[in-house]
């Protein structure tokens, strides 16, 4: 009689609904970077569709125009995605820990142009509130 | 479906139910209708009135005084606004529409008066109390006249 | 003795910025109409307030996420973006109600004109957000708004008939000038007034923004339980001050230039003087309170980086948000609307969208993943279960006795 085969793949296992979706992601300052608005999830064979019967691995976090699709419904093009590969995700407790700073990433774009272009030119913008 | 449209019939129906009132039809209506803007004179005009004995002894700045006499023009504009507006059935709804309009009028004269001598312009105090007082009396006369119609 | 007074400068601040635009207005025209028969609202809605702002204190204490983020985490994007989108604009509301009030009382001092003062109102207001801490922006405008307290000295020098007070305040008829509706819908009204739900995103965020974590619990918890009843007292106090002038004299309060003529009548200008400035650092405190809360849940529901604790830089779309909103507020006003119409109607709103609020505050403090072993115990929640009737009732009969009764007219 030989034993079952283990049936538990590799890595951390999630309910992606439960424990991801809709998070607060802060970066490894503590920093809110974004939330959770959708996952990317490809199957064992590298699909990019997985039909529910193969375990599949979440691939990056997505955030921004995405979650649009998820109030409206629909799948904006893979173009417009902005992700966060599941490489640099250090935690996930009742926030997702990233292990790297919000700053490089391509998802805080919005806030880097609202830095950039309006809050950082006001006076006083760049210092501590006294 | 059928729920939908039982709601949307009642909405309807409400919405027409709730525009009718603009349009008094039994003498007893038109007398309530005219009440509310004479309550809302009478308001005005005590407001008017406490807020002119405050500065006259003393106890107000002119600011607030001005700015409290300001406000019940604008509260009177609206009562006058009401009354002008009202619609009569007959002959007895006019002739109470007429001494409506004098009184709120009277009142806005009145209180006027009061702002002008707030902010230094001519009479003296008696005598813009007075005034208040007296178009007190003619809106409190007015309503008591209307409210034996209405039975209140 | 520094523990001590930082217990009475919490508790001071408390009692100061329980007011607001919504509390003054509402309570003086129920008062002018109703006397103190309305009274038992304001007890209600003082309990409600102390319940839902200790739960939501102490889920930001322990879990370190403010009310938003979790809102969003348990409801989903969906139903929490419809409840985003209505707190939001009931906020947006509130802020535009409160930047009125400061014009109206800046008027009150000065009699220059409301319009002028808008755009003076709304700079003043970004410059403290912009640059101000957050600990010095809330004691400051709570220990000023304390010289309301001068409501309640009044009441004592109009010397009225305390029995007839009492009379009024304990067995409470409705007058014979006013329906049943109209009663109805003011004790909604200043049900909203008493439990602005603003008041919770900004308790739970500034709970983040001070850094509280368990440790702080008793302190919080003392301040609520003890700041607002006695911000109550000063709600009854103005409904009496309006009760004992201006019931007998069938005045009816519609702005707030009569609000604080009974003020004068007591205690003269020295008196005035105080308390117009009160209204101003009440409604001010109130307007920085609603700013940041508009920034907040906005934040929070989007997962930006927040809070009065960072740069504005480095937290740039919070910033944007209530520069936007402050904005908008401004705009609105300077179309000539009347500030105390719009206090009306954000009451009542308000009233109607507390369940929003309410009832995931209530979920999460039962959550054991995000409270451990401070969930709720269970006299917490039956009392919680008992508002939940109340605010669910207000909520949904709120809008039938606005159009039932014209809204009050």
């Amino acid at each position: 009689m030989s034993l079952p085969p283990d049936e538990h793949p590799p890595g951390l296992v999630l309910d992606a609904r439960l424990h991801l979706l809709d998070r607060q992601v802060l970066d490894v300052d503590g920093v809110p970077v974004c939330t959770v608005d959708d996952l990317e999830v490809h199957g064992v064979d590298g699909s990019d569709l997985p039909d529910g019967t193969q375990t599949a691995f979440v691939t990056s976090l997505l955030s921004g125009a995405v979650l649009a699709t998820r109030v409206f419904g629909g799948r904006p093009p893979s173009s417009r995605w902005h992700r966060i590969r599941w490489t640099h995700v250090a935690d996930v407790g009742t926030t997702v820990a990233l292990g790297v700073r919000g700053d490089t990433l391509d998802v805080t774009w919005t806030e880097r142009w609202v830095r950039d272009r309006v809050i950082g030119r006001l006076p006083g913008g760049r210092h501590d509130p006294g | 479906m059928q729920v939908v449209r039982a709601l949307l019939g009642l909405t309807a129906l409400a919405v027409v139910a709730g525009c009718a009132v603009g349009s008094p039809a039994t003498t007893v209506d038109e007398a309530r209708a005219l009440t509310a803007p004479l309550e809302q004179s009478s308001s005005a005009v005590g407001t008017a009135t406490l807020a002119t004995e405050l500065l006259g002894d003393d106890r107000t700045t002119a600011a607030v005084t001005d700015t409290a006499l300001l406000d019940q023009v604008h509260v009177l504009e609206e009562a006058a606004d009401a009354v002008a507006t009202f619609v009569p059935a007959d002959a007895t709804g006019a002739g109470w529409q007429a001494d409506a309009l004098t009184a709120v009028r009277d009142a806005q004269l009145a209180v006027a008066d009061a702002r002008g001598w707030a902010n230094g312009a001519g009479s003296d105090e008696a005598s813009v109390v007075a005034a208040l007082d007296a178009s007190a009396e003619t809106l409190e006369d007015l309503t008591a006249t209307l409210d034996e119609v209405t039975g209140q | 003795m520094k523990r001590l007074l930082g217990v009475a400068l919490g508790i001071l601040t408390a009692i100061g910025g329980f007011l607001d635009i919504g509390d003054l207005v509402t309570n003086a025209v129920v008062g002018s109409r109703f006397g103190l028969s309305l009274a038992w609202v304001v007890v209600v809605g003082v309990i409600g307030i102390c319940l839902f702002a200790s739960m939501s204190g102490r889920v930001a204490a322990v879990s370190g996420r403010a009310t938003f983020e979790i809102i969003r985490e348990r409801l989903g994007p969906r139903a929490a973006g419809a409840n985003l989108t209505a707190s939001f604009l009931i906020n947006l509301l509130t802020l535009t109600a409160e930047v009125g009030g400061i014009a109206l009382a800046l008027q009150l001092a000065s009699s220059v004109e409301p319009r002028l003062w808008i755009p003076v109102a709304a700079f003043a207001l970004w410059l403290v957000v912009w640059r101000t801490k957050f600990s010095t922006m809330e004691n400051v405008t709570g220990l000023v708004g304390l010289t309301l307290v001068v409501f309640a000295v009044a009441v004592f020098l109009l010397g009225p008939d305390w029995s007839e007070l009492a009379d009024q305040a304990l067995s409470p008829t409705v007058p014979a000038a006013e329906g049943h509706a109209v009663y109805w819908y003011y004790a909604i009204a200043l049900f909203g007034a008493a439990m602005t739900p603003y008041e919770v995103f900004f308790f739970s965020s500034g709970a983040v923004e001070e850094k509280w974590t368990v440790k702080d619990l008793a302190q919080s918890r003392l301040n609520v339980l003890v700041g607002f009843p006695f911000g109550g007292v000063l709600s009854v106090a103005i409904a009496a001050c309006a009760a004992i002038v201006f019931l007998p004299a069938g005045i009816e309060v519609s702005s707030l230039s009569q609000i604080v003529l009974p003020v004068a009548l007591a205690g003269g200008k020295l008196a005035l003087a105080v308390v117009i400035v009160g209204i101003v650092a009440a409604t001010f405190g109130a307007a920085l309170e609603t700013s940041l809360s508009s920034g907040y849940t906005l934040a929070q529901f989007m997962g930006w980086s927040w809070g009065k604790f960072r740069r504005p830089a480095q937290a740039a779309r919070f910033h944007l948000t209530m520069i936007v909103c402050i904005l908008v507020a401004g705009a609105v006003l300077m179309t000539s609307v009347d500030p105390i119409k719009i206090t009306e109607f954000s009451v009542v709103f308000s009233a109607i969208a507390l369940p929003l609020t309410y009832l995931p505050i209530l979920l999460v403090a039962n959550d054991p993943e995000y409270m451990g072993e401070h969930v709720n115990g269970k006299v917490t929640n039956a009392l919680a279960l008992v508002y939940l009737v109340i605010i669910v009732t207000a909520s949904v009969a709120a809008i039938p006795l606005m159009i039932a009764t014209g809204a009050g007219s």
